[in-house]
């Protein structure tokens, strides 16, 4: 039994080894703030919610009381997973498109390529911010600078963009898309991984642009492509400066702009429903697992890489 | 010179912590550090911080941070730092939230600090009992306020309105808004909309002889009633007196958002006291006046704190705190720093104090809390946990009854019943 024991020890003492010990205290402080400040409140907030806790008297074990709540009674839950499902179907595609059209105008290499490169990533660097959020809302405002010029160029009086709820979100779209920098410098790299001889045989053999945009661009760019589209879903699943900014924390008109984050974010810190909060939380992170691993199952069939076959 | 050496480095660090010892004024004093919170608006910052700062210029050793917010955000870091036990000394505090506080033993009782630092004695019975919570003070008024309308005068007068009577009714409100709104149409309207104002609603409960809650939390209007006050604004709306649904959404509640603010309507509803920060960013000159009357009925407003300061209940500086709100309630330096932005003062002698300071809006809010006094009705118990939801409920309900989303009736519905719930939830 003892030597049993001792075998099975053996190896995981010899694999740490005392030339180890300064690389481990390198690590102590990223792995200390890991433990405290981001797994001890995740864990803490899975507790959380399964209470009834409004930050001055102690939590209460409310069971899941939460969670039959949301998705039995919550018309304001469904309404956020409504509101957040529309964004991201029309935020990511578009901003994708965007991001590849732009980066193949920039792969053919025009003039001062380098700078339009800066200029057209500097949206991104900036658009999360609140500075940016408070521009979009004086942009699309009753009389702001877009009606301004649909009645300078038009003659057309438009509405308050950002004040009416059949057209607040979309502002949030377009504030998003215009953020396509990220995804554009990404499309660039992979665009450039393409060998040119491909397209030089292609059009040898008569293909045209459109041709050997579906039968090499887009196959080759798949992993690429695939890569994007899971980064800018879960980021648009986080999406929450601009609507609180632009909405003023309310995430009206009538909870058009009610992302889920704000929501989250309304429970938690206005409403001082912090058991309650912490279940939409796990629940959105669940849903972002979800589709996660829906994407990954499903790019089986539509991405290759390389190294495979 | 190439690098710097060690040794260098050693020696000039060790004179650079002599010199923040020696360059320190209060080294080797005993010295009390307090944090002071309120919220706010820039011009109430800058009031408060005078008044901290004339207090440390006579009690040297005494050092006071401070600290301001939006409205909104303020109760989110109160509640959290209250929570995490760093609450600050001095707490603004509000008469919807100090039942809650006092009773969660977070505010400090004042008896004991009473009269000496602190001294009440000036104050009328009123607006010292208004702090209390179950018999014992939990906060020191800092001045009265009522709701009050605050209009633009030159558009008043552009249609031959002069001055508003105290006891102006809702028809005088209609047709006058629906003048101005001729002046510049499609632009500027007579009056914003106030049906998504949680306290408008309030009010007119109140004219009607009611309150809006029930002493024990509850919802204490039918649906109804709801509907009465959607179809008055849909009414006004539907005319052109009132702001469209576009443009009342704009308004989340900040004091530059409300539709006078903006340049779009010549009437917003308010509180008394915040015609000094409406007045300090409108380039036109505003008034104030009583909210429209429902004839043979009260008038529905109720003289209240516009706001309370609070001492925490883990304050280690209590009777410094103490001190400080001496100062800035019943000494000429520190009342005369806050002025009348935070209300009417509840003390006479500071009301002495303040009046050669007063410019014009100044004394007409003293003398519109004068009147209004007058044909106040009893101040209704605080609202209830959750009645900070119902605010944005009423909100999202009313606009998209402006919208037309759904009608009144379906409105006021909904109003009714997810207001219900939200009180049962809280």
């Amino acid at each position: 039994m003892n030597g049993v024991r001792k075998a099975q020890t053996s190896p995981a003492r010899s694999r740490f080894r005392d030339e180890d010990l300064p690389g481990y205290l390198f690590m102590a402080p990223w792995i200390l703030g890991f433990l405290l400040f981001t797994l001890g409140p995740t864990l803490a907030s899975l507790g959380l919610a399964f209470t009834k806790f409004d930050l001055l008297s102690p939590p209460q074990w409310i069971g899941v009381d939460n969670f039959t709540f949301m998705f039995t009674q919550d018309q304001r839950f469904w309404n956020a997973l409504r509101v957040t499902f529309v964004y991201l179907l029309l935020e990511v595609p578009l901003k994708l498109a965007f991001a590849l059209a732009i980066a193949m105008a920039m792969d053919k290499g025009i003039r001062g390529g380098d700078l339009y490169r800066a200029l057209f990533y500097v949206p991104s660097l900036l658009g999360g911010s609140v500075a940016i959020a408070v521009l979009w809302r004086q942009l699309f405002q009753g009389d702001g600078v877009v009606n301004q010029v649909l009645l300078w160029l038009f003659g057309v009086q438009g509405p308050s963009w950002i004040s009416n709820p059949e057209t607040s979100l979309y502002t949030l779209v377009i504030l998003a898309v215009w953020q396509f920098g990220s995804p554009m410098i990404i499309f660039l790299a992979g665009l450039r991984q393409i060998p040119a001889e491909l397209y030089e045989a292609a059009s040898i053999d008569g293909a045209t642009r459109w041709k050997q945009f579906w039968r090499i661009t887009l196959p080759l760019l798949a992993p690429v492509l695939f890569f994007n589209i899971v980064f800018q879903t879960i980021e648009a699943f986080k999406a929450f400066t601009p609507a609180f900014i632009i909405s003023g924390g309310t995430g009206g008109p009538v909870d058009s702009t009610l992302f889920y984050t704000l929501y989250l974010y309304q429970e938690a810190f206005a409403h001082f429903r912090m058991g309650y909060a912490s279940a939409l939380a796990w629940v959105l992170l669940v849903i972002i697992g979800v589709c996660t691993t829906l994407s990954f199952l499903a790019s089986k069939y539509w991405v290759f890489y390389e190294d495979e076959r | 010179m190439a690098a710097f050496s060690r040794r260098q480095f050693a020696a000039g660090g060790a004179a650079a912590l002599g010199m923040a010892f020696l360059g320190s004024p209060v080294f080797g004093q005993s010295n009390t550090r307090l944090r002071c919170f309120w919220w706010g608006n820039p011009e109430r910052d800058r009031r408060t911080r005078a008044a901290l700062d004339a207090y440390q210029a006579k009690a040297p050793g005494v050092q006071v941070s401070s600290e301001s917010i939006g409205w909104g955000e303020y109760w989110t870091k109160l509640a959290t730092q209250t929570a995490g036990g760093n609450a600050p000394d001095l707490i603004q505090m509000d008469y919807r939230y100090i039942y809650e506080y006092a009773r969660r033993n977070t505010l400090m009782a004042l008896e004991s600090v009473m009269p000496k630092p602190l001294d009440l004695s000036n104050f009328s019975a009123n607006a010292r009992d208004c702090g209390k919570v179950d018999g014992k003070l939990y906060g020191v008024s800092m001045g009265s306020n009522s709701k009050a309308m605050i209009y633009d005068v030159a558009m008043f007068e552009k249609v031959g309105v002069k001055s508003l009577d105290i006891g102006w009714t809702w028809d005088d409100m209609a047709r006058i808004a629906g003048e101005i709104s001729k002046i510049n149409p499609g632009k500027y309207w007579g009056t914003g909309d106030n049906s998504r104002w949680e306290q408008g609603f309030e009010h007119w409960l109140n004219q009607h002889g009611k309150n809006m809650y029930t002493e024990d939390g509850k919802a204490n209007f039918s649906r109804e009633e709801v509907a009465e006050w959607f179809e008055l604004w849909d009414k006004l709306r539907k005319s052109g007196a009132c702001a469209p649904a576009e443009v009342g959404a704009m308004n989340t509640g900040g004091i530059d958002m409300y539709e006078i603010s903006r340049g779009q309507a010549a009437m917003s509803y308010a509180n008394s006291n915040q015609v000094v920060a409406f007045q300090a960013i409108s380039k036109s000159k505003l008034g104030l006046s009583v909210f429209p009357n429902t004839p043979g009925k009260p008038s529905g407003h109720y003289i209240k704190p516009a706001m309370l300061m609070s001492v925490s209940s883990r304050s280690r500086a209590q009777e410094e705190a103490a001190k400080i709100i001496q100062f800035m309630m019943n000494e000429e330096a520190g009342v005369r720093a806050l002025g009348i932005e935070r209300g009417v003062p509840g003390s006479v002698e500071a009301q002495k104090m303040i009046a050669p300071d007063l410019d014009d809006l100044g004394r007409a809010q003293v003398d519109y809390v004068a009147a209004v006094t007058k044909v106040a009705v009893p101040l209704p118990p605080p609202p209830p946990k959750g009645a900070g939801e119902i605010e944005t409920l009423l909100r999202r309900v009313a606009d998209s009854v402006a919208f037309g989303k759904q009608d009144v009736k379906a409105g006021a519905a909904q109003f009714h019943t997810e207001a219900v719930n939200v009180l049962a939830r809280a």
